[in-house]
């Protein structure tokens, strides 16, 4: 395997979307973040400063995230392909996904 | 004008200004609601007029006011109310020791001649300042050089004490009384006035009135005007604005408003800068003052010149002018700030004056007849006739006299300038009535975020329009639902570890596949490894029993394989040539069958399962109808759960070839025929009939068990293969026997008196019909069947009869066309039968103690969910049954694992009973289509009878036994999830 020849995921893309879902994640945690204090405290915590300042990852873990990513859907489509191929058509259907999806989870 | 001239013009001023500000208040007004008046009233003086003039060349001069004929109409009435308050006894008495104080000083000044004479009480700080400014200019001559610093001092102290006094008249003693001992603390005037008597006196007078607590008189007018006002108004809608020109009594005015708190939500809107005593208010504050009493939060705001101009407030229908002694063109913009929505009768501008007690003005409506109360405008100022209304009077007085030039264009008063066209004469400007008109006023907010601007994102380009279909088709661009996978649709394939590329499958992956199968019963018995061994076959039942994917699992797919090719290599060997040719048939029919069932697996969510599965079977070729059988199981109950009926016909008609294709794989097509036949009886026979064929069926199925076993023992000893074949031939006729058994039901009779007349003529020659009557006795007596074996044994006798019956039918067809063939089967069954046997007969042994173990409920589950709608299947199951006894303990097994399961589904299934008559029915007609092809089948089979068939069976059996095994735990998964 050629990794690093093999196409990938853009790292920007992977970047954009983990922030996508930080900003989606924090702002849950606002809304929600009154109740349960503890998490609240540990937050404010490690500084208030911090709280404002978006979450980031750095260039290595943004690599590692995608072929972490890469591993994961080509296997998944790989896994969903077969059953596609065993029941003999041509397209991957959701429910052939469904099958291995359990599994394929639990694998990575 | 002689002759119309074209004209531009160059602005609308409402107050085209005083002397000194003139481009400052040459303000544009279009107001929506024209209510801006323009030039209604003018301070400004002749040579300010003349400057403007001058300065912009300007050649014409409109001038209106309210009272033009095309001004009129868009203004609103607006009542002007000008109201006296008596200025009080203490305030009139320290106004009387200020003037005291004054008066030695003015007399100074008048006596240097830097001051008209006039009488001091009228004087003002500005005429002071006027002065003062005239003498720093022009010093007198005869006025020595040293006292000009005594005549400063002069005015400084005669300004002050004017302002004091001024203060006094027009806000009360308090903020003179302030404004006094700031003075007093520091300066030149302290310095001059600490050693005054008079003004000691007079400052122990204000103190002494204002430690009485004693409000000022206008300070309790205004709250009578303003409670006045909020009983006749809802003090939810109506506005006020309260105008002071000083801050200090602006506060004064919050504080007394305080005691109204109830009825006034007041706020005070002040300038910016910050001065000694009170802070101001940043812009931010204003705005928000503003934007809540726009809103209602505030109704009263007490504003200082701040809020004479630009505040459009609707909703203000009353303004206060606390001090009216300012220049008329701010009287004129306070004014302004009402009577901007509503009619004149609810706005109303109350102007508070003081009332001088001492009757120092005769006339105080002298020569201002458009204030008096005949005027117009109902005048009713309440003005106070001290300096305060004097000064007010006096500069409306100046208005008015401007007014006087402004007339006719002010033709007379102003020289023009005649100023050249500035449009070329091309552009003929046309009046046009336009109206411009805001829908909805938009508050100049935050910036909104370009958030919902939603670009079709560029990938979308790429994409071919099946794709985008595709991806619409899951993902919703406007629902917030897309789709999601579902972690438990397919729980009975997260049994068995899937197939992996390059990620194998973790320790957590086989802790659920352990677990599931653990839930699904699917535990190998202890012994399982030792059967596996010893029977590979049997094995592989296990392993199908349950495990639908095992064969995806390599470690356990390749000895199933193994075993069933080694069955088939058997038969293949103990076959003649003419087995592979066979086998490609038989491919070939996988093939279209294959083809048929895969879109209707589709259909369902999980018949792709199944269809997997048989692209999995597709090694072995024996499996293959069986796997067909499963499918159609599986789409049966699909459809009955589904009520999708066409999709069951077509299952049901492929049903119908796979069983002519196991039919052609059977040896004993004649049998199987008869089967039809019989199913055909069945299907023709009601729903019901149906039903109790399947139970029936079942025990057979168990019936047939137990005699395996026996056969197997027969085989183990050499026993005669005509015994086996008997026995083999048996189930089938118990299978018949069940059609028979049918008959009880009064539906039935018909059908049976058909079959009995065939079986009659069959029994002669089945010779083994006796010992299937005993095996069936077996059967009776095992525990396992309980209910059954009650049923069994009071019909035994019955039964026998009917088995008796039923071969004679059975043996008519075939005796005709293939008695001869039966013979040859049965010798070269031997052999495979031998292996077979042997591993039937371990197998049977094991299902047997299985079905014992099991308990009578699953059966009787089972008996409902084939009810429900699988007639097709369970005549199918039951040729496969017959063929092979052991398939059927392993089901019973399979089921007895998946009782709870079974008993929830069966409950399931009698619901769609109605929907599977009807199955039933087109069943019925399907299976009269089956017919024909069976005879086709037949024919051929005819040919193969030979050495074939026979071996067939034995390995066919045992593939669709496992596979039918399968089928039946699927249904009961899929039951299990149309449950959830």
């Amino acid at each position: 395997m050629d990794d690093n020849e093999a196409p990938t995921f853009e790292p920007d893309l992977i970047r954009a979307i983990f922030k996508h879902i930080w900003i989606k994640k924090a702002q849950e945690r606002e809304r929600n973040g009154f109740p349960n204090t503890e998490a609240g405290d540990s937050e404010v915590g490690a500084g208030t400063s911090k709280k404002n300042r978006p979450t980031s990852a750095n260039t290595n873990a943004l690599k590692l995230s995608c072929e972490l990513l890469r591993i994961f859907i080509t296997e998944a489509i790989q896994r969903a392909g077969t059953i596609a191929e065993a029941e003999g058509s041509t397209m991957i259907e959701p429910t052939h996904l469904e099958r291995i999806l359990p599994q394929l989870l639990l694998d990575f | 004008m002689s002759m119309p001239v074209q004209l531009r013009i160059l602005a609308l001023t409402a107050t085209p200004g005083c002397k000194l500000q003139l481009s400052s208040h040459c303000v544009l007004k279009l107001s929506c609601n024209l209510n801006a008046y323009i030039g209604c009233h003018y301070s400004a003086k002749q040579p300010a007029i003349q400057q403007i003039i001058d300065n912009l060349y300007i050649s014409t001069l409109e001038y209106r006011n309210e009272h033009d004929h095309d001004v009129s109409p868009y203004i609103h009435n607006r009542k002007i109310e000008l109201i006296e308050v008596p200025l009080g006894q203490d305030a009139s008495d320290v106004n009387n020791k200020l003037l005291e104080i004054i008066r030695p000083y003015v007399a100074k000044l008048h006596a240097n001649g830097l001051i008209q004479n006039r009488d001091y009480q009228t004087l003002s700080p500005v005429d002071l300042l006027s002065s003062r400014d005239k003498f720093r200019q022009a010093p007198p001559l005869d006025l020595p050089h040293v006292k000009h610093g005594e005549v400063e001092a002069y005015f400084a102290v005669l300004i002050t004490l004017y302002h004091i006094r001024k203060l006094l008249s027009s806000h009360g003693i308090r903020p003179a009384y302030e404004m006094l001992e700031e003075k007093l603390r520091q300066g030149p005037f302290s310095r001059l006035m600490s050693k005054n008597e008079d003004l000691m006196n007079a400052k122990l007078l204000m103190q002494r009135s204002l430690s009485h607590g004693a409000p000022s008189p206008k300070l309790s007018k205004l709250l009578e005007v303003l409670i006045n006002h909020f009983q006749t108004r809802d003090p939810q809608n109506s506005r006020v604005i309260i105008f002071s020109n000083f801050r200090g009594s602006v506060r004064d005015i919050m504080n007394a408003l305080e005691s109204i708190r109830d009825l006034v939500k007041a706020t005070e809107f002040i300038g910016q800068s910050s001065g000694k005593a009170l802070k101001g208010q940043s812009q931010k504050v204003q705005q928000a003052v503003l934007e809540k009493f726009r809103a209602g939060g505030y109704n009263v705001i007490v504003a200082t010149s701040i809020g004479e101009e630009g505040l459009d407030i609707m909703e203000v229908d009353l303004v206060i002018c606390f001090d009216a002694n300012v220049s008329p063109l701010r009287m004129i913009q306070r004014m302004g700030r009402t009577g901007r929505k509503h009619d004149g009768r609810s706005a109303s501008s109350v102007m508070l004056f003081f009332l001088p007690n001492l009757s120092e003005f005769d006339d105080p409506w002298g020569g201002f007849p458009h204030v008096g109360p005949s005027a117009t405008r109902e005048g009713k100022f309440l003005a106070c006739q001290g300096s305060e209304l004097k000064g007010y009077m006096r500069k409306q007085a100046s208005s008015r006299s401007i007014n006087k030039h402004m007339r006719n264009g002010g033709m007379n008063s102003f020289s023009f300038h005649s100023s050249p066209r500035m449009i070329p004469h091309i552009f003929k400007p046309e009046v046009q009535f336009v109206e411009l008109s805001i829908e909805q006023f938009v508050p100049r907010g935050k910036k909104l975020k370009d958030d919902h601007v939603m670009e079709t994102p560029p990938f979308r380009e790429k994409l071919t329009l099946a794709e985008t279909d595709l991806i619409a088709k899951y993902f919703h661009p406007t629902s917030e639902s897309t789709w999601r996978p579902s972690l438990i649709a397919f729980p009975s394939v997260q049994a068995f570890p899937s197939k992996v590329c390059k990620v194998m499958h973790s320790c957590r992956t086989e802790m659920l596949i352990d677990s599931m199968q653990h839930l699904h019963g699917l535990t190998f018995p202890g012994g399982n490894g030792n059967f596996f061994v010893e029977d590979e076959v049997s094995s592989a039942d296990h392993s199908v029993a349950g495990i639908v994917e095992q064969h995806d699992s390599p470690t356990k797919d390749f000895p199933a394989l193994d075993n069933s090719q080694a069955a088939n290599s058997q038969l293949g060997l103990t076959n003649s040539a003419e087995s592979p040719l066979r086998t490609s048939r038989m491919k070939e029919k996988h093939g279209r069958d294959s083809g048929c069932g895969s879109p209707q697996a589709h259909s369902f969510v999980f018949d792709s399962d199944f269809v997997s599965v048989d692209a999995c079977g597709k090694v072995l070729i024996l499996s293959v109808p069986s796997l067909y059988w499963e499918d159609v199981m599986h789409s049966k109950h699909a459809s009955k759960i589904t009520n999708e009926l066409l999709n069951s016909l077509k299952q049901e008609a492929r049903s119908v070839k796979t069983l002519d294709e196991i039919m052609q794989t059977e040896a004993v097509q004649n049998i199987t025929v008869c089967q039809k036949k019989s199913i055909e009886l069945d299907t023709l026979s009601t729903p019901r009939f149906c039903e109790t064929d399947f139970e029936k069926e079942r025990m057979l199925n168990e019936v047939e068990k137990i005699p395996e076993t026996p056969d197997g023992t027969c085989e183990m000893a050499d026993e005669a293969n005509i015994d086996l074949r008997d026995t083999e031939l048996s189930p089938r006729l118990t299978n018949l026997i069940k059609s028979g058994v049918v008959p009880e039901s009064p539906i039935a009779d018909s059908g049976l008196l058909k079959q009995e007349r065939r079986n009659e003529s069959f029994i002669p020659d089945q010779a083994s019909s006796p010992k299937l009557c005993t095996e069936l006795i077996l059967r009776s007596s095992s525990p396992v069947e309980s209910d059954r074996g009650n049923l069994e044994n009071s019909s035994h006798g019955r039964k026998v009869s009917i088995m008796k019956d039923e071969m004679i039918p059975k043996m008519n067809p075939v005796s005709s066309t293939r008695c001869s063939p039966i013979s040859p089967l049965v010798v070269e069954v031997k052999s495979p039968l031998a292996n077979l046997t042997n591993s039937c007969g371990s197998k049977s042994w094991h299902l047997s103690s299985g079905e014992k173990a099991e308990t009578v409920e699953p059966v009787q589950v089972f008996k409902r969910l084939r009810k429900v709608g699988n007639c097709g299947k369970d005549r199918s199951s039951k040729i496969m049954k017959k063929s092979s006894l052991v398939s059927l303990a392993n089901r019973a097994k399979s089921l007895s694992g998946a009782n709870p399961i079974q008993t929830k589904s069966g409950r399931g299934k009698k619901k769609p009973g109605n929907g599977v008559r009807t199955f039933i029915d087109e069943e019925a007609e399907v299976s009269t289509e089956a017919e024909v092809s069976t005879e086709e089948t037949d024919d051929e089979s005819d040919s193969y009878d030979d050495s074939f068939i026979d071996d067939r069976i034995n390995p066919t059996a045992g593939s669709t036994q496992i596979e039918s095994g399968r089928v039946d735990m699927m249904a009961v998964y899929r039951l299990l999830t149309f449950s959830f």
